[in-house]
């Protein structure tokens, strides 16, 4: 196998080797290599603009690196397109909300069961369905759509078949996001930015949510720009700033590294966010 | 079963309606036994129909907006036309390989439309339409009729019947064929997956969906139908020409027959194209006057029910059963 081996027990399930992506003459990402191990929360932070989400598009084939590799479960994925990267177990929450407009909340999340294969019975449409209840009612749409999840038991007297994601307030999309990725089944989870526009208390449930899915063995990668909010949810954290790997460590180390101050304060002036 | 069900958009009031103006076009033949021409311009109307929804599945439903949907039907009326001269197959067989030959026209274009998107692929479609029409007006005079640039007679090799009322019956059976079959697509989970990609290609991405070959498949399907409206439309008239099959303002007619019956609904471009092809044959003492008369109401349809008449009229008739029992309606499946 062509992981790295590394101090700890267990292995990574995501390997970003040397990974590099220039635009023309832009490198946006230039020689970014850390793993991600098999059931932690990452916390993976930078300024504006330090390549965050453009790293998130070169692990889930939406860019094709320019140099480098990601491995995951100890295959080589780079390059191959988005559909067979999540199938093989990666999904991704986008920055901005992308919905279905035209599509019900509970299509929105069963586009996420879809097979590829046109000419197939599996998954059935009652395996599909059930797995459309259950991330609906875990992520809290259903009361988004506002239902009382113990009166959710069938897709089909489910709330969410009646709403449409116009209708729903910011931190409902953002369960929207979360309950399509999860319905692709993912191993690893990419979150961009999932708490943004939060109130504290929607902070404080998502972060459950977060917790739940990582007790179930999910691996999940945060992305946000300043480390408050994932101080007490993150066991370990990745700073990278211009596409470079800055520090990597516990939350709390990471916080008093005076590189990273320097980087946020040089950055943004939003120096202060990171302590 | 592919077939998914959704409470939400079943519209009943619209079902009755259409089973009603179903069983009415079963009558026509009945009532008006010696109107010929009414049946011929119902015939024509069923065509467009057909090839109004061959384009909805792929533009209204998967978002691949085509401007070039003659491309289909031309390879369809050419290949119809071909065959019943050189061979003198069945209709049913060789309208059968119309569409399959249409089919195999949409894998080839869809190759390319892969890698573009929005007026890009749009303007791809539409070329090579003009690309087919032009290729075929080299065709040598020999094999078509002499005088016109790359028409092939094929009376009586392609002639499905003298008897009008027959014919009609024949092309409204085909229709409606064709309707239920691309309403079940576009219901099912395939047709979930095409209207993902025409909302967000990148999110159907990241939903696991492979766009390419749904895409591909949208386009198959598109030409399979477009190819076999095109080549029923060389049974109906008794000869193929590009000016017949491959005018570009077929191209855009059924855009407009498909917008206004309602884009990404399947039956409202029925309903687009037989008021397309009613006004344009009943309004004919107008002269050029129809043309102008036709496109004015299009605009006027486009500024104020954007959505089309069909999905507009749903939205109505739910509105006013809802206010009239004053209550909101059991959502049982």
């Amino acid at each position: 196998m062509t992981m790295k081996s590394k101090t700890n027990t267990i292995g990574p399930i995501l390997v970003l080797d040397r990974l590099t992506k220039s635009f023309g003459g832009l490198h946006a990402v230039s020689e970014l290599s850390f793993d991600v191990r098999d059931g932690e929360i990452l916390g993976f932070i930078g300024p504006n603009g330090a390549g965050k989400t453009t790293v998130f598009n070169l692990i889930t084939g939406v860019y094709r690196p320019t140099r480098g590799r990601v491995l995951f479960q100890g295959q080589d994925i780079s390059g191959w397109p988005p559909y067979r990267v999540v199938n093989a177990g990666i999904a991704r929450t986008f920055q901005i909300p992308r919905p279905f407009r035209h599509k019900t909340v509970d299509q929105n999340v069963e586009i996420s069961t879809l097979p590829n294969e046109i000419f197939t019975r599996y998954p059935s449409r009652r395996e599909r369905r059930e797995r459309v209840l259950q991330c609906c009612t875990r992520t809290g749409l259903c009361e988004v759509c506002g239902q009382d999840p113990s009166q959710c038991h069938d897709v089909s007297s489910c709330a969410c078949r009646r709403e449409f994601p116009n209708t729903l307030p910011h931190a409902g999309l953002r369960k929207l996001e979360v309950a399509k990725a999860l319905a692709t089944e993912p191993a690893l989870l990419l979150l961009d930015e999932p708490f943004a526009g939060l109130t504290v208390a929607e902070v404080e449930e998502l972060s459950e949510l977060l917790r739940d899915l990582q007790r179930e063995g999910r691996t999940l990668v945060i992305v946000d720009h300043n480390m408050r909010g994932l101080m007490k949810l993150v066991e370990r954290v990745v700073v990278i700033h211009f596409g470079t790997k800055l520090a990597e460590g516990a939350p709390g180390e990471v916080a008093q590294n005076p590189v990273v101050q320097e980087a946020y304060l040089a950055g943004s002036g939003a120096g202060d966010e990171t302590a | 079963m592919i077939l998914h069900r959704r409470g939400r958009t079943r519209s009943y009031p619209i079902a009755v309606l259409l089973l009603l103006l179903l069983i009415a076009s079963a009558l026509v033949p009945q009532f008006f036994p010696k109107n010929s021409f009414l049946l011929s311009v119902l015939i024509l109307a069923n065509i467009w129909a057909i090839l109004a929804m061959s384009w909805d599945i792929l533009s209204g439903y998967a978002g691949q907006i085509s401007f070039g949907h003659s491309f289909f039907f031309g390879l369809g009326g050419y290949t119809t036309a071909f065959l019943s001269v050189l061979y003198g197959w069945s209709p049913i067989l060789v309208i059968a390989l119309g569409g399959v030959v249409a089919a195999l026209g949409g894998l080839l274009i869809a190759a390319p439309a892969l890698r573009l998107r929005g007026p890009y692929l749009s303007l791809m479609t539409l070329v090579a339409a003009l690309a087919l029409d032009r290729l075929l007006r080299l065709l040598k005079p020999e094999i078509g009729i002499p005088g016109a640039e790359g028409a092939i007679l094929c009376i009586p090799q392609c002639l499905l019947t003298y008897n009008t009322a027959l014919k009609y019956y024949y092309s409204l059976g085909l229709m409606i064929l064709i309707a239920g079959a691309l309403y079940t697509l576009a219901r099912s989970r395939i047709g979930l997956a095409f209207e993902a990609i025409r909302d967000d290609e990148e999110a159907a991405q990241a939903a696991g969906i492979n766009t390419a070959k749904y895409k591909t498949l949208a386009f198959a399907i598109s030409g399979f139908v477009a190819g076999v409206s095109g080549a029923f439309y060389v049974y109906h008239i008794g000869s193929a020409s590009p000016s017949s099959l491959l005018d570009l303002e077929h191209s855009i007619e059924v855009i407009v027959a498909a917008v206004l019956g309602g884009m990404g609904t399947i039956i409202g471009p029925i309903f687009g194209a037989y008021f397309l092809v009613l006004v344009r044959e009943y309004l004919r003492f107008l002269g050029g006057w129809r043309f102008f008369v036709l496109f004015a109401v299009a605009l006027l349809v486009l500024f104020f029910v954007p959505r089309g008449v069909l999905p507009e009229l749903r939205l109505k008739l739910r509105q006013w059963l809802q206010s009239g029992s004053g209550q909101r309606r059991n959502q049982k499946v």
